[in-house]
């Protein structure tokens, strides 16, 4: 694995819990297709076999609530939603990105100038 | 509905074992994701629409997925000695280690070899034993009662068993299903576990010492199990911490729903036999009609045995407990309930003492000396039966010897053989002889009571006496001791004279003997063996006899009858309409005075007042039609009334009113509409109707009746009256099948008793004697008297018979004595009956086997000289034509005659 790849793959992990959180942040979601539409994103890399134990560990942490509702045309459907303390770390997780990413540009702009 | 292929189910089940093993060192929860994953696929399979999912579909689906990647946390605790870390952030070095541990772990949370064993196979077993051996049944209680009782238990470790394949295999898709069924489960383990829970204590130390008691442990290990299951149930879908599973309570409910609905009838019958049992009489009629409409026969069987085999239904055993109802009084109620005695019926498979009981006769004889037949005895058969008679038609004499022959086939005990036999009306045991060891015992005859402590002494020592005595009017019991064992058998012979009953002057009838209960079984034997002749022509009542004519002035009717037969059988004999007299010797003093009888026609006194008592047993269903239209021949201006013996006392013409047709008739139709069940309490309708009949003279009771095996209520009132005031009312006692009647003994040796000539139909019989009743009726009647022979010579011609005829003067006389109360004339009685050996309500006749033994019992055998036989029709001929020679002689000689 080259450099890049192995760059991606530590960023990747770095990120992906914020992106789910932060999908999660905006309302409670339907799991299947939160997952497929995870999956769908370009550059994410992920799998469905890489989210669930994800979304579970995150559960354990406490930060992500889940509920099971019946339906009629298939298996019960699994919703996923953020908790108080989800809220509360997905805030914090955002900042600390925002300033590193502030950070990091201003060190390319920096860099550029010299 | 999505089916899925096997190698599809392996296939998947493969990539599961394969993420469990990688997510066993995750921080994720290995069950969740799981499930998770396979949420996912079902999702994609019903996206894509995939009605049957094979392997190729799961492959392309999970390569899809793709395995389970353990993400380590984003501040995770530094690793104890990392060395290297993968692209995923985990360690190689100890990753393995981990994982099997983790993977160790993940299998011992799911339900393993201790779940299926305690609460699968324990239960299983434990039902099965149970089933098969009734252990807990005969030795406590009976868990398992009904085959609904048995689904339930089988039930619980079914549902366990689900559970546990579901859980092992992942099957989320059941879980609600299995969640109800759980429930279920647990509501019935629970119960039975309640159930258990004081045999608890014993159970544990019998399975530490003994190595056995799992019984009572087996619903408590199924309970834990079910309890058990339901938690992984529970992390079937969500994984991690139980989630909530639908159907525990409502399945409990379900369950105690059940088990209250298979053990209704059981609580009904408990509850119908606690009312019938109590002092009120209106509760104790309602609990009879709720039995009747609701009982369960075999929980009230059951309670009639010593060791009811208490079951399930607590409601039942919470009112037994207060105040429990004793075998004696469910037996009584069993009777009321069914018409039949307990031990008429099978006994339950457990009963009694924790022992086996054969479901078919008895192995034990409860009354083995004792006054009453009891229930058929295992192995004990009636292996021969020979009838042979003679008749006098012209002196209305008859004679039947009665051979039988018992047999047992029981392989561990000697057995009494016990029947009650209906006499013809008017007739008397005047013989019984025991066959020992090829050779004839003659009987002894003596005091009643003498007679059967003689027999029950023997009896105890297990020696050979048989015993008769009378049982009610026109009754005998024979009792016969021992019937070896091993296919042993015992002979006896009982001789019975018969006074023939007139149809008119030219015919009369013989009845046969015949059982109206026994302890024996018939089943196997041809049949009885009838031979009776006569030297006038004979003839049967039109079935299996057949009349014959082998010689000249020698009659004879012969064949085969069956038991039933037996009972309906009549043989009609032809005789000489001028054939007023007849007279013999008195065989206690043969040079002295001599009996002779005298044949009157009377007028029929018709009794000026008639109360009809009707019982209202089962067994009176079928006839009671016939009865109600017999009762229209009643003659007209007779005071009538009319009783039904029903739960209570029915009144179908009361009071006593002038008789007419209109009131026949509607009695009748009342009668008609009555509904017979159960076994009914005559004694007190009996009462009532004595109390209505003796308002006045001439009054008859006419009670009739099924059998009466059972006595409700003491007869001591009922006596007192017919004893204070013998004679008025005279009782009529009809009973319309054979069968024991317990009432009818109690009321033997009453003088009020009449003889009722039956001719095997009731409705004939009673119309009959109600037409008799008519004031212009005449019916012959044999009028005996012993006299002299020098007064004998002076009442003109009479014919000589055989001493028969004397034994049917010495059986009035003692019944004339025994109804005078005196006890002087009581013992006359006795001298009397014993004198002329006769089995009297006084007297019995008993044969023991050895000198010794009557010498003991302070009694004599008869002579074997003098017992009666049955003349041969050419004896009586010699005999008439020695009188004619006789009174020639005298003729010539011209002086008193005398017979010798």
């Amino acid at each position: 694995m080259d450099a890049f790849d192995n760059w991606t793959v530590q960023l990747r992990k770095g990120v992906l819990e914020l992106c789910i959180l932060n999908a999660l942040e905006e309302k409670e979601r339907y799991g299947y297709e939160f997952v497929k539409t995870l999956v769908d994103i370009p550059g994410l890399g992920v799998t469905e076999g890489t989210l669930y134990p994800l979304l579970s560990r995150l559960r354990l942490q406490g930060l992500v609530l889940t509920r099971l509702e019946e339906s009629p045309e298939g298996p019960a459907r699994k919703y996923y939603s953020l908790t108080r303390e989800g809220r509360k770390a997905v805030a914090t997780m955002n900042a600390h990105l925002e300033s590193l990413v502030k950070g990091c540009r201003a060190l390319r702009a920096k860099g550029g100038k010299s | 509905m999505t089916e899925w292929t096997k190698s599809a189910r392996e296939e998947l089940d493969r990539y599961f074992e394969r993420a469990r093993v990688r997510l066993a060192a995750s921080e994720a929860d290995p069950a969740e994701v799981l499930d998770d994953l396979r949420r996912h696929i079902d999702e994609d399979l019903v996206a894509a629409k995939i009605d049957v999912v094979t392997e190729g579909d799961v492959r392309r689906i999970l390569a899809r997925l793709g395995l389970p990647e353990a993400l380590p946390s984003p501040s995770p605790a530094p690793s104890p000695a990392p060395s290297r870390t993968d692209v995923s952030g985990g360690t190689f070095d100890d990753a393995s280690a981990k994982a099997k541990v983790a993977a160790a772990w993940a299998r011992r949370r799911l339900p393993g070899f201790f779940l299926l064993a305690f609460g699968v196979l324990l239960p299983v077993v434990t039902l099965a034993i149970e089933v098969r051996s009734h252990f807990c049944a005969g030795t406590f209680f009976d868990p398992i009662p009904t085959v609904g009782h048995v689904a339930l238990v089988a039930f619980a470790p079914l549902a366990n068993f689900l559970a546990w394949l579901a859980i092992r295999r992942g099957w989320s898709e059941h879980r609600a299903k299995l969640g109800w069924a759980n429930g279920a489960a647990v509501g019935v383990s629970l119960f039975y576990t309640l159930l258990f829970l004081p045999l608890l204590p014993l159970a544990v130390p019998a399975v530490i010492c003994y190595g056995m008691g799992l019984l009572p442990l087996a619903p408590l290990f199924s309970f834990i199990a079910a309890i058990a299951c339901r938690r992984h149930l529970g992390r079937l879908r969500t994984g991690g911490a139980p989630a909530p599973l639908p159907g525990l309570w409502r399945g409990m409910a379900i369950a105690l729903f059940a088990l209250t609905a298979v053990g209704a009838p059981e609580t009904l019958t408990r509850l119908g036999l606690q009312m019938a049992a109590s002092d009120s009489p209106d509760t104790s009629v309602r609990g009879l009609r709720l039995l009747r409409a609701a009982g369960d026969e075999g929980t009230l069987l059951r309670a009639c045995y010593v060791r009811p085999g208490r079951a399930t239904d607590l409601i039942g055993f919470l009112f037994a407990l207060s105040d429990p109802v004793k075998p004696d009084e469910a037996r009584r109620v069993f009777y009321r309930v069914t018409g039949k005695t307990f031990d008429a019926v099978p006994p339950p498979a457990i009963a009694g003492e924790g022992r086996w009981i054969a479901f078919d006769e008895g192995d034990f004889d409860p009354e083995p000396g004792g006054g009453i037949v009891a229930g058929r005895v295992k192995g004990l058969s009636l292996a021969g039966s020979r009838l042979d008679g003679s008749i006098d038609a012209d002196a209305a004499v008859g004679y039947v010897e009665w051979t039988l022959v018992f047999r047992n086939d029981s392989t561990w005990r000697d057995a009494e053989a016990r029947a009650q036999v209906r006499l013809p009306p008017g007739a008397v045991v005047s013989r019984l002889t025991l066959w020992v060891q090829g050779e004839e015992r003659e009987a002894a005859f003596a005091a009643r009571s003498q007679a059967q402590e003689a027999y029950r002494r023997v009896v105890q020592r297990r020696r050979d006496p048989v015993l008769v005595t009378t049982a009610g009017s026109d009754r005998v019991l024979l009792q016969c001791f021992p019937v070896p064992q091993g296919g042993g058998e015992m002979k006896v012979r009982l001789g019975v004279t018969v006074p023939l009953q007139f149809e008119d002057r030219e015919r009369v009838w013989l009845r046969l003997p015949c059982f109206l209960d026994r302890n024996f079984s018939v089943r196997g034997m041809p049949g009885h063996s009838v031979w009776v002749e006569s030297k006038k022509r004979l003839q049967g009542r039109g079935g299996p006899l057949q009349p014959e004519h082998p010689k000249e002035n020698v009659y004879a009717v012969r064949g085969m009858l069956t038991d039933e037969q037996l009972g309906g059988e009549a043989i009609l004999a032809a005789r000489a309409g001028g054939a007023a007299s007849a007279w013999t010797a008195d065989p206690v003093d043969p040079s002295g005075p001599v009996i002779r009888q005298t044949l009157e026609e009377r007028e029929t006194r018709p009794p000026r007042r008639v109360v009809v008592v009707v019982d209202g047993s089962i067994g009176m269903r079928d006839v009671l039609p016939k009865v109600a239209s017999a009762l229209t021949k009643m003659p007209e201006g007779i005071e009538f009334a009319a009783l039904f013996a029903d739960d209570e006392i029915r009144e179908m013409s009361w009071p006593v009113q002038n008789g007419s047709l209109s009131i026949y008739r509607g009695t009748a139709d009342r009668l008609a509409r009555a509904v017979c069940e159960g076994g009914q309490d005559n004694v007190s309708a009996l009462v009532r109707g004595w109390d209505g009949a003796a308002g006045g003279p001439d009054a008859a009771l006419v009670w009739i009746h099924g059998p009466q095996p059972m006595l409700l209520q003491t007869t001591d009132a009922l006596r007192q009256r017919w004893e204070r005031r013998p004679g008025n009312p005279s009782l009529y006692d009809i009973q319309v099948r054979s069968g024991p009647s317990r009432l009818s003994e109690k009321l033997d040796g009453l003088p009020a008793v009449e003889t009722v000539l039956r001719g095997g139909d009731v409705k004939g019989d009673l119309e009959r004697l109600f037409s008799g009743w008519h004031a212009a009726s005449k019916r012959i009647v044999p009028v005996r008297e012993r006299m002299s022979r020098e007064r004998l010579g002076t009442m003109g011609e009479a014919k000589e018979t055989s001493a028969h005829l004397a034994k049917l003067w010495a059986r009035d006389e003692v019944l004339t004595r025994v109804a005078s109360r005196d006890p002087a004339a009581r013992e006359e009685a006795v001298g009397i009956a014993t004198r002329y050996q006769l089995v009297t309500p006084v007297s019995g006749a008993v044969v023991l086997e050895t000198q010794e033994q009557y010498q003991q019992a302070g009694l004599q055998p008869v002579d074997p000289r003098t017992v009666p036989t049955i003349p041969e029709p050419e004896t009586w001929m010699l005999l008439a034509a020695s009188v004619l020679v006789m009174a020639w002689v005298c003729r010539r000689r011209g002086g008193e005659c005398r017979t010798s």
